[in-house]
């Protein structure tokens, strides 16, 4: 068998770039180790999870509804009818998917997809109805194979009470008790579905803070809320053993205090995730990978090998599924010529918990790490007409400016639904937007994204909401 | 401190040399890899950068001089001594290499350091994935590989794209106007931008391209697909220029006729001769030739024919020496001939042709273009000619207004021959290989009617080759 472009994964780059491929006129070939399309993404990461925060959202707004003078019962829980939902969300885009690629005439391969040279691959497992042949050559390859959740070794046990993302998005149960370890953006998002749904969440993190890639003033809203929800977050907290006790699971501690243990119903190991370039055959072509074994690329997604590309999560961080789409485009148009390049100015992150987290561009840490000068600028939301009506005033949305252009470099935003107004920061920065830009776009009132103008109003002193001591005129 | 400039490394075999052109003289503050003589060896006549910068205290040679390797040339002073080049002479090579500027990265793309790959990421025990794909890994370690561009686009070398570019120099622009830099291989760190705070617009792009601000980082479409000769970029009110330093056969060039066309009053007659049946015979006896160094071309004929003519009309074959108020007439014929060669137009003059019979005539030119082309000619074999010829035939065009190589006061311009209707004896139109002829002449000395007689000599040699056949 050969095909033109072979695509290794159907996550969200790797179908963003065979889609395209197909509608430039490319003869093209998806392999995905999974029987459906739609990747980490669709099947076991942002779809799920968002599925399960949405309910997770809606059982705290029932709470939220007291002071408004509207009481509920407590909520009970069909996880079956609940994990069904799920399913049919996934069930449905991913349905959605295999028709887009058969509308296109992609041809899908459900196997294993194992690098014999630069230019031949080797099938194996899946479902051999969908492949003749065992061997593939192709003329060019993007390789989109994704990432793996990390466990450490010590964590391995034979047990389903341990889980990794993928474990607990499939929601087994409801168990009295979860430990979440790793305090980073999967375990917050999975311990406030599980805390929201009864289970009593605690959280153990190694370093001194939650979501540490992330200004602290945006963290700090989102533990306090978590405070209340989780039974304990321990910060500064090593975990030094896990023991499978049959009906729990026995976590040994080390702290500052000393040692401890605590038994769990289940503990969610989510201690980051790893590149999925390994075991694939990579050492038979010349892709090279660098120490964290990320493949390594240029800006046209290019690797070393000539016939290889590679986009997404195997090709660096940060493992983001918008981020993986836009590669696979430019991949795509790098190889037919086009100017394209994978060069931007922000790549948006949200972390989907309540409230939400949201940056892109230049974050406050690393200003001070690389030593920009920047001017910071913070609207508090309590300033805000329509967080006031929703009862949710914790948000800040923050502007960090360039002082001498007055340009937009980066945004960071805590408060609910501040993922969904962060585009228009992204758009601003990747258009060089200046705080005058942003805060003489006429906002909709009222609106959480009125906070993006406000803020850069209070940046230039002109902010109807905030009085400010006088300052030097800003022209 | 002074330092000398001696006669560097000329290249395999060559170990003397004749000075062509002393480009500097005493006193003259040089640049570092300047160009100070032209030096003629066997082998070529090629231009002498001096690797030193200073003042010039002394030069040593002169036009004609002959060196040989080692040989001082200049003494400068002031010089720091510094670029010294490992062998100066082999810029001659350089010298002929196409210019660097405008390339392609494609495949000049360094590589990258090479740098082991790391087959086993050191992780610490903790961060160890599911055995199964730990134990799969690659053992061997390999060097990092030069990447090849899967399409024409401009190669660069697999650095980890950052993922968030640092912030604050960043050039503000939006994705479809840096896109657009992309496609037209600009750099936008040079563009300024026209709008607010400095940003960016896609018109700024498109004048940057117009101010010839592409970077060579990628291929553009625009990119010019003849390299320009070296020289130094620089940028004029409307764009990018080169300058380049006059080699001493354009400035000769320029000297000569800038002298003739403003001293001269030249006039041009046009003309055309039917050369239907010299073709006929030039076909019939190449045969006869075809294994000999000898190339029966049209050129030889024309010369003949000139020759002759020149002979009956001494006139075009004289020169005015306005000082003593003389004619000379040459009772010799030395005919130039303009050889189109990579340096710039250079007149070989090929000696008496006429008492050469055609063969040898078309054997003297061969030579003489060939010597031309590669630059093995000497200065005296570019003097002493009577008249010009300039043969465009090969190239194209039909007329044209030749200037005169003086002291001469003719020149022949031949045009590309071709096939045309003409009306012959009784009216009727028949298809004749026609040669367009341009002859310039010097007002002062020929007047019209006797130069139209001569070119009608030289046309009726043509036509009627039988003529030349008898000539002497």
């Amino acid at each position: 068998m050969h095909s033109q472009l072979v695509v290794i994964g159907g996550g969200p780059g790797g179908y963003a770039a065979a889609f395209l491929a197909a509608d430039m006129g490319m003869q093209v070939t998806i392999i995905e180790a999974e029987p459906r399309l739609g990747g980490t993404c669709l099947l076991k990461g942002c779809i799920p999870s968002k599925a399960l925060l949405h309910v997770a959202r809606v059982i705290s707004e029932t709470r939220e509804m007291g002071d408004w003078g509207v009481a509920y019962k407590p909520p009970k829980i069909n996880i079956d009818a609940m994990r069904a939902r799920k399913e049919k969300v996934i069930a449905t885009l991913s349905g959605g998917l295999h028709q887009l690629a058969k509308k296109r005439n992609v041809t899908l391969i459900h196997a294993r997809a194992k690098f014999e040279d630069s230019q031949t691959l080797r099938l194996e497992e899946g479902d051999p109805k969908t492949y003749d042949e065992p061997n593939l050559t192709f003329d060019h390859c993007v390789l989109a194979t994704g990432s793996v959740p990390a466990i450490p070794k010590a964590f391995r046990l034979k047990t389903d009470r341990v889980l990794d993302s993928t474990g607990a998005l499939e929601l087994a149960d409801v168990p009295e008790s979860l430990l979440v370890i790793g305090g980073g953006y999967i375990g917050l998002e999975m311990g406030t579905v599980y805390a929201e749904l009864g289970s009593k969440v605690s959280v153990v993190e190694l370093t001194p803070t939650l979501l540490p890639l992330c200004d602290r003033d945006l963290v700090k809203p989102l533990q306090r809320r978590l405070d209340s929800i989780f039974a304990g977050i321990h910060l500064e907290t090593k975990v030094t053993s896990l023991e499978d006790r049959g009906d729990a699971i026995e976590v040994g501690f080390e702290d500052d205090d000393g040692r401890r243990s605590e038994s769990f119903s289940r503990v969610l190991v989510s201690v980051g995730r790893r590149p999925k370039s390994k075991g694939i055959g990579l050492e038979n072509t010349e892709v090279e990978l660098d120490e964290q074994g990320f493949v390594v690329t240029d800006e046209l997604q290019r690797t070393a090998d000539p016939h290889i590309l590679a986009i997404g999560d195997v090709a660096g961080e940060p493992m983001l599924a918008h981020k993986a789409a836009h590669q696979g485009k430019v991949a795509i148009e790098a190889l037919l010529g086009e100017p394209a390049a994978f060069e931007p100015r922000a790549v948006p992150a949200i972390v989907f918990t309540d409230p939400e987290i949201a940056w892109a561009g230049l974050t406050e840490q690393q200003a001070k790490a690389e030593d920009i000068e920047v001017e910071v600028v913070r609207y508090p939301w309590a300033a805000s007409g329509r967080a006031q009506a929703l009862g949710r005033t914790e948000g800040t949305t923050k502007l960090l400016i360039d002082p001498a252009s007055e340009r937009i470099l980066g945004v960071g935003i805590v408060g609910i639904n501040a993922g969904d107004i962060l585009t228009e920061a992204v758009l601003a920065i990747e258009m060089g937007a200046t705080a005058r830009d942003l805060a003489e776009t006429i906002h909709p009132h009222p609106t959480l994204s009125e906070t993006l103008g406000f803020a850069a109003e209070a940046f230039l002193g002109t902010a109807t909401e905030i009085y400010r001591p006088p300052r030097a005129a800003r022209t | 401190m002074t330092t000398e400039f001696k006669v560097p490394d000329l290249g395999e075999n060559v170990d003397e040399g004749d000075i062509v052109s002393v480009m500097v003289k005493e006193g003259d503050e040089i640049q570092a890899e300047q160009n100070v003589m032209e030096i003629e060896t066997g082998k070529a006549v090629v231009e002498l950068p001096c690797p030193f910068a200073g003042r010039i205290v002394k030069v040593h040679v002169q036009q004609g001089s002959k060196v040989k390797v080692g040989d001082p040339l200049l003494t400068l002073e002031g010089s720091d001594g510094a670029k010294k080049k490992s062998a100066a002479g082999k810029s001659s090579a350089k010298k002929k290499e196409p210019n660097k500027a405008p390339q392609s990265t494609d495949d000049d793309s360094p590589a990258p350091a090479a740098k082991e790959s790391a087959p086993e990421p050191d992780e610490p025990a903790q961060q160890e994935a599911e055995p199964a794909e730990a134990t799969a890994a690659p053992a061997e370690t390999k060097a990092a590989p030069t990447p090849r561009p899967v399409k024409a686009r401009a190669s660069a070398t697999p650095t980890k794209a950052a993922p968030q570019t640092p912030a604050g120099k960043i050039p503000p622009a939006g994705p479809a106007t840096r896109r657009l830099a992309r496609e037209l291989g600009v750099d936008l760190a040079v563009v300024a931008g026209s709008g607010p705070a400095g940003r960016i617009t896609e018109e700024d792009v498109k004048a940057a391209v117009r101010d010839g601000a592409v970077s060579p980082r990628t291929t553009s479409v625009t990119a010019p697909a003849v390299p320009l000769p070296e020289g130094v970029d620089e940028k004029d009110q409307w764009g990018l220029v080169r300058r380049q330093k006059l080699t001493a056969i354009r400035k000769a060039i320029a000297t000569n006729m800038a002298h003739s066309s403003s001293t001269i009053p030249h006039v041009t007659n046009f003309d055309e001769a039917d050369i239907t049946e010299l073709e006929r015979i030039r076909r019939g006896g190449m045969s006869d030739y075809v294994n000999t160094e000898i190339k029966l071309t049209m050129m030889a004929f024309v010369m003949k024919a000139v020759a002759q003519s020149l002979k009956l009309h001494p006139m075009l074959n004289a020169s005015i020496d306005m000082e003593s108020e003389e004619l000379i007439y040459k009772q010799y014929v030395n005919i130039g001939v303009a050889v189109d060669t990579d340096r710039g137009l250079v007149v070989p003059v090929v000696r008496d042709v006429d008492r050469m019979r055609i063969p040898a005539i078309a054997q003297a030119l061969t030579a003489v273009a060939d010597q031309a082309r590669a630059a093995k000619f000497k200065l005296a074999d570019l003097a002493g000619g009577t008249f010009t010829i300039s043969n465009l035939g090969a190239v194209g065009g039909v007329a044209s207004t030749p200037i005169i190589n003086p002291p001469e006061v003719a020149v022949l311009l031949v045009g590309r021959s071709r096939k045309k209707p003409v009306v012959v004896e009784g009216d009727a139109i028949q298809v004749r290989l026609m040669m367009p002829l341009s002859l310039s002449y010097d007002h002062r000395v020929v007047d019209g009617a006797t130069a139209a007689r001569f070119l009608n000599e030289v046309i009726n040699y043509l036509k009627v080759p039988g003529r030349l056949l008898l000539a002497p």
